[in-house]
């Protein structure tokens, strides 16, 4: 079974958890259940990648946390975008789009190569 | 929720403790307490989702560069340091067990064929036979006890990377060799238990015979006496090595992790493996020269109980250093 390729994802975890603070804030495990569930299930961010990828997008100032009041009672961490985090973001579609187009030419589809297995 | 906060606890015991990492192991935390309850709202049993969360937890050395702790986790060789996948560390235990067995069935041979010795002297001086058979007897054991105990070294030599911190366990594997050590600690206390009982009780037949050859006026059965201190003996050091060398093999695994995560003790840990490693084959040496160059082999047994205390001295001021 062919799995996502972690080298390509790498540099796009920012872009994906940007993509998903554009609307509102949110915090960890809903951003992660997010990207599980838009990815289909063909995604599951690691814990260690989603925080090291928050706090390296705060120290770029792309983002921001504050404490959410909860009514649990308990305090969570919430990330919000910020307008170098948005400047950022679209930045990052325009550099994918390239690389999609670029790396597309060079992708052979199974369905136009019969018998190769 | 237990299980995850103790992998959790394990995987930044030895981090500093700074801001940084304190922050980051809060909102670990949350972020894994709100998944497992999520699995568990979901239908998942307890196990399934402990199972799940920490499979999905990621890799600590990620973090290594956003917490400023890259040095440390680089210093320490922990992230870049291959996990020992659970069924290789079960195959080196089974291993080592099997290995255990050999080293003490060849020791017994060893201090046995010592016996063998003073049983064919005896009868070969009773039915006037060659002196000869006595030495071939114990040659014979003793190429065998040897031949067995390089047999093995070559056989473990496949294992020499394991106690070198230069690997580390896995949770699954750490948690099972816990375990597994728990499971053997009766078994490692009838071992001591059986080894020190027969080494004190050696003598008793050497009192007994003694006695009764003496009232018989028949001094044959003193070297049957001697042989049977000696086979009791055999069997007693073969219970200690198979004990020590199995709990030694837990102990060294779960060392292992400790090893790569604080290499200043790293030191301390060698020293005391270096002595320890010298120690019995040292006491068994002095054991067999002192017993025959004196011959008072009713009193030379004590050297058994003081090495095992002595031992656990060693221990003490090697850890006492730390």
């Amino acid at each position: 079974m062919t799995g996502i390729s972690s080298d390509v994802i790498r540099g796009y975890n920012d872009t994906i958890i940007l993509y998903l603070l554009l609307k509102e804030p949110s915090y960890g495990y809903e951003i992660s259940k997010k990207i599980r569930n838009l990815s289909e299930e063909k995604y599951v961010i690691k814990e260690t990648t989603l925080y090291s990828a928050f706090t390296r997008m705060q120290k770029n100032g792309y983002i921001e946390s504050f404490y959410g009041d909860e009514t649990g009672g308990k305090r969570r961490t919430y990330y919000r975008i910020t307008e170098a985090g948005r400047a950022y973001y679209f930045e990052k579609c325009k550099e994918w789009t390239l690389t999609k187009d670029v790396i597309e030419k060079f992708i052979v589809r199974e369905e136009n190569t019969s018998g190769d297995n | 929720m237990e299980t995850i906060k103790s992998y959790l606890e394990n995987m930044f015991l030895n981090l500093p403790k700074t801001r940084e990492v304190y922050m980051a192991k809060m909102e670990l935390a949350q972020m894994m307490e709100d998944k497992y309850n999520e699995l568990l709202a979901e239908g998942k049993t307890d196990n399934e989702a402990v199972g799940i969360v920490i499979s999905e937890f990621g890799n600590l050395s990620e973090l290594a560069e956003s917490l400023g702790i890259h040095n440390y986790v680089k210093n320490n060789n922990y992230a870049e340091v291959e996990a020992l996948p659970l069924d290789m560390v079960k195959k080196y235990i089974s291993e080592k067990i099997k290995s255990s067995i050999h080293i003490a069935v060849a020791v017994m041979l060893l201090i046995m064929s010592l016996a063998a010795v003073v049983v064919v002297d005896s009868l070969a001086w009773i039915n006037g036979a060659s002196d000869m058979l006595g030495g071939l007897v114990f040659f014979g054991g003793v190429a065998i006890a040897v031949g067995m105990i390089v047999y093995d070294s070559i056989r473990m030599g496949k294992w020499k990377m394991f106690g070198k911190g230069t690997k580390r366990l896995d949770f699954a594997a750490e948690s099972y060799v816990k375990e597994q050590m728990e499971n053997f600690r009766a078994t490692y206390a009838l071992y001591i238990t059986l080894g020190v009982v027969l080494c004190i009780t050696s003598v008793v037949p050497a009192m007994i015979m003694g006695e009764i050859s003496w009232r018989m006026n028949d001094f044959s059965m003193d070297d049957i006496a001697g042989a049977l201190f000696l086979v009791m003996v055999a069997v007693g050091v073969m219970f200690f090595i198979l004990g020590g060398m199995r709990k030694g093999c837990y102990e060294g695994l779960l060392q292992e992790n400790q090893v790569v995560m604080n290499k200043e003790k790293e030191h301390q840990k060698e020293l005391e493996k270096n002595i320890l490693s010298v120690y019995w084959p040292t006491v068994t040496c002095i054991y067999l020269i002192w017993s025959f160059l004196t011959m008072d082999w009713y009193i030379t047994w004590v050297i058994w109980p003081i090495a095992a205390v002595v031992e656990q001295i060693i221990k003490l001021i090697c850890r006492e250093k730390k």
